[in-house]
């Protein structure tokens, strides 16, 4: 099939670390890497890890080894593919068999598959990018959809740079936005930053869920936390101006090492360090002050 | 490597999951922001069809309304076409036989529902209200009346869209959100239609 193939050509060319499959990222087993570009419902892996998961965890073989490699931090398996928020954990001891949730989000991959799909991370220095969506240099993120419309957010790295939002100001329906200008306004303890708008287009859609759970971007910026839809004015044009796929990777690790020039005197022992970013950027490095950071990032 | 790469379309959905239907005309603007607002909160592909007539066997002359009930009746058995729901919005005033007004209606699980912006013009006091807060009180029917169709009952979380609203203040409290209670019981019944629908297909096929 056409479509498996460029899917599998794609991922060719990032950093071999992004390609662990999520049974090796969940320490299950040792080595395994995706040849299926992370699209687990249509992998014959997966569907045999599940049965194994299954057979074991009658006798608790299975689930006793995630539970004890995994021991600090027991993230949902969805969560490690990005198809259950980042920080979801697991309440049941990795006993997917008979858990609600994964029925459910078996469901829910079931039907967002055969919509936009469930986005697919790639890794900057431990930022999440999202495959298939285009960045742009203020942190806000674009992603193409049926009938052309054209869903925003702020990215991974916006959303831990400004960390704990308090309240988000989201504009109006009908709105006319041009590339760059302002769109979005978070806001944290009566500061602001607007966020640039990706492309120039109509306001058709806002997500109101922000106004009542600003967190959602924070913890799922790239799906639960999306703030509005745009019917693009010049879409061709605008995303010439974006970055995309292995572009994105490497603005958004050039972005966390501007950042953590700013932070330490020595950026590249620190980049080396790797591991997953603060996530509270601002709140972690008051001195560096609110409006330098919005300033220099967003 | 190529500098910019096209957006792939991958996962290109079959189109037909919600068809957003003009019952008479329709300004431009309504219609983009309803369909869009629709496949923005609910996560499903959204098309919008030509202007379609009212049928005149819904007109009630005396009251000089369209019975809503007819016009889901109507939709349902004349413009489902392949997609699960439809959702009719109208410019002319509907009612049912009972009530003497709706902003819109539709059947639990069915496969239509009607909304009608003429009585979202107005503020309480009856003055023009703003483009943006027309165009979101019509939002707020439209994904209000497609939940239902989707056999979301009444909801009394936050502000969440299917919160039962019977005035405009009702309508303008509310948001355009839903819950999460709501978004598991959307997820589901997603889910199902979409069986229900290739099961139907397989035996059309079949048959
Ligand atoms: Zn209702
Ligand atoms: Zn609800």
């Amino acid at each position: 099939m056409a479509t498996a193939e460029t899917k599998k050509g794609a991922i060719a060319g990032f950093n071999f670390s992004e390609k662990e499959c999520v049974w090796m990222r969940a320490r299950v087993v040792a080595t395994k890497y995706c040849d299926n570009a992370f699209d687990c419902t249509t992998c014959a892996f997966d569907k045999g890890m599940k049965k194994k998961m299954e057979r074991e965890s009658l006798d608790a073989g299975w689930n006793t080894k995630m539970f004890a490699l995994a021991s600090e931090e027991q993230r949902c398996r969805h969560a490690l593919t990005g198809r259950a928020p980042r920080n979801k954990m697991c309440a049941r001891n990795y006993e997917c068999g008979d858990c609600p949730f994964d029925q459910m989000l078996d469901d829910m991959i079931q039907v967002d598959h055969t919509l936009f799909g469930p986005p697919q991370y790639l890794n900057a220095h431990g930022y999440l990018v999202p495959r298939d969506y285009y960045i742009h240099r203020g942190h806000g993120w674009a992603r193409v959809e049926y009938g052309g419309r054209v869903r925003i957010g702020l990215d991974d790295f916006g959303n831990r740079l400004v960390g704990t939002v308090d309240r988000f100001r989201l504009p109006s329906l009908g709105t006319r936005f041009k590339l760059s200008e302002e769109s979005f306004i978070l806001s944290r303890e009566g500061q602001e930053a607007g966020v640039k708008a990706p492309l120039s287009g109509v306001v058709t859609a806002v997500n109101q869920k922000l106004l009542d759970y600003p967190a959602c971007a924070h913890d799922d910026p790239y799906s639960a936390g999306w703030v509005m839809l745009l019917d693009p004015i010049e879409l061709k044009g605008d995303l010439k101006e974006l970055y995309f796929g292995v572009d994105s990777v490497k603005f958004v690790e050039s972005e966390a090492e501007r950042l953590l020039s700013m932070i330490t005197d020595d950026p590249q022992r620190a980049a080396a360090l790797g591991g997953e970013p603060l996530p509270d950027i601002y709140g972690s490095f008051k001195e560096i002050g609110w409006n330098k950071l919005v300033k220099s990032f967003i | 490597m190529k500098k910019k790469e096209p957006p792939r379309t991958v996962h290109r959905p079959p189109s037909g999951y919600i068809s957003v239907v003009p019952l008479g005309h329709i300004k431009e603007d309504v219609l983009r922001v309803v369909a869009d607002s629709i496949q923005g909160v609910l996560r499903l592909p959204v098309d919008v069809t030509p202007e379609v007539g009212l049928p005149e066997s819904a007109f009630m002359s005396a009251r000089n309304q369209y019975n809503v009930l007819d016009l889901i009746k109507f939709l349902e058995s004349n413009h489902a076409g392949p997609s699960l729901k439809v959702l009719g919005v109208t410019a002319k005033d509907i009612a049912n036989p009972i009530l003497t007004y709706v902003f819109g209606t539709a059947f639990m699980d069915g496969k239509a529902a009607v909304v009608s912006t003429a009585r979202l013009q107005l503020s309480v006091n009856g003055e023009l209200v703003s483009r943006e807060q027309f165009l979101e009180r019509v939002v707020k029917a439209a994904i209000h009346e497609i939940g239902h169709t989707f056999n979301i009952p009444h909801c009394h979380k936050d502000h969440c869209v299917m919160r039962a609203s019977n005035s405009l203040t009702e309508l303008d409290e509310k948001m355009s959100y839903l819950c999460d209670y709501c978004e598991l019981f959307l997820a589901e019944a997603v889910g199902d239609a979409l069986r229900t629908r290739s099961a139907q297909t397989r035996q059309a096929e079949s048959g």
